[in-house]
């Protein structure tokens, strides 16, 4: 395994995300990489001193005591003010969109599409995430999608041309539900992830590299794609070309 | 309160209390917090749907959590959502090489208190109360994807922290 794709499936590893094969993988790779190995080591002990019981605010037994007699009380004696009246929906409704208002700015700002695309891959390759439907045949591939996704994504099989189809998936970026086709290219897998492209008109095919994996997007008949995969540029490209003759 | 609030919700009081505990750094505030999610809990039980008791609690903790820091310390959120964005992400190997000597407790307390509240959050769901992705994207509602760059962002940090803690040079 490429040392330089490791920080994200290292952690996956140590938090116990990996299926078992993955893990076997890293487990072989930690026994020949020393830095990887030491990179290991040493989270594992700021996690065991994370996990001591020091660092757990336990909750005063008082507490519990206080809940158990103010939580009765609470529910006789449901929000009486609002009792009966049209107010208490209004105000609720109020209540919720300030909420719903006040917690939008919480989220960081987003990551490119790219990176989206590169952290779902990963994620992918972990235990029971890679497919939804599998089937090498586009005409399983295809209806399968139907009603889960509001778009019909084009479904292709390139066995012919060494881009075998596997299957497909279901999964989100950019807070949208996207269409995923997973091909094999060799011992490789491709995610390609395919949403309408809202606007954006066809592009020619661009590339990116990001921890390792390359990432390649176009868009086509009002389809945008990403690629990716730890395959060469090159002979992802191709897999582009071959979407858009 | 009904049977089944008992069972399914009031067990996690200790990760409730942990959690408001960590994000809002003082036992009488956590208790205060601890006491509203609760009071809270039992209003929204109705829609409760089953399932994991424990995510679902932690949830309204982190909210409740969230609007009282909104009320009463509303400087922190931006500060700590610009540190968020703007962090540096850079580790010295030497500090790597000293963070197992250093991977005590108090240390990482220390470091972990030190941390701005979105990276103490995702740290404390994961290693402290050791829930799992799909658990911590529940709680925080963020997809998964995004979970694990946070996490990951935040032990980047929280090694920086621990690496270049002043007074603690070798």
């Amino acid at each position: 395994m490429d040392c330089t794709i490791h920080r994200h499936l290292l952690e996956a590893y140590l938090d116990g995300e990996l299926g078992f094969e993955r893990t076997l993988e890293v487990e072989a790779h930690l026994a020949s990489c020393p830095e990887c190995a030491s990179e290991v080591q040493s989270w594992k002990g700021i996690r065991m001193a994370m996990q001591g019981s020091e660092l757990y605010h336990q909750a005063p037994a008082h507490l519990e005591a206080k809940l158990r007699k103010l939580l009765p009380e609470a529910q006789t004696q449901k929000t009486p003010w609002f009792r009966g009246s049209i107010w208490a929906v209004a105000g609720a409704a109020f209540a919720t969109a300030v909420l719903l208002i006040s917690f939008l700015p919480m989220h960081p700002a987003s990551p490119s599409p790219a990176q989206e695309v590169v952290v779902s891959h990963i994620r992918s390759l972990m235990a029971d995430h890679l497919m939804d439907v599998v089937s090498t045949d586009q005409h399983t591939v295809k209806p399968w999608f139907d009603g889960k996704l509001d778009f019909a994504p084009p479904v292709q099989d390139f066995a012919a041309e060494g881009y075998p189809l596997a299957g497909g998936r279901l999964d989100y970026l950019e807070n949208r539900k996207v269409g995923v086709l997973i091909y094999h290219r060799a011992l490789h897998i491709i995610n390609v992830y395919v949403c309408p492209a809202q606007g954006k008109v066809g592009s020619a095919i661009s590339t990116q590299t990001i921890n390792g994996y390359n990432v390649v997007s176009w868009t086509k008949n009002e389809f945008e794609f990403h690629a990716v995969s730890d395959l060469n540029t090159a002979e992802l490209r191709d897999l582009g070309r071959l979407f858009m003759p | 309160m009904p049977e089944r609030f008992e069972q399914l919700v009031l067990p996690h009081l200790d990760a409730a209390y942990n959690l408001a505990r960590w994000l809002i750094g003082n036992p009488s505030d956590a208790e205060d917090i601890v006491q509203e999610a609760f009071l809270r809990a039992l209003r929204f039980f109705d829609g409760f749907r089953g399932g994991d008791g424990r995510a679902w609690l932690l949830k309204i903790v982190r909210n409740t959590t969230y609007s009282w820091v909104r009320k009463n310390r509303p400087t922190q959120l931006t500060d700590e959502f610009d540190e968020t964005i703007h962090s540096d992400e850079s580790t010295s190997e030497n500090a790597e090489m000293k963070l197992l000597s250093r991977a005590e407790s108090e240390h990482v307390r220390k470091a972990l208190e030190e941390l701005p509240l979105t990276f103490r959050e995702v740290l404390v769901l994961r290693e402290i109360e050791g829930l799992s992705y799909k658990e911590i994207s529940e709680v925080t509602g963020v997809a998964m994807g995004t979970v694990m760059s946070s996490l990951s962002r935040a032990r980047q940090r929280l090694r920086n922290q621990l690496g270049t803690a002043p007074g603690r040079e070798a």
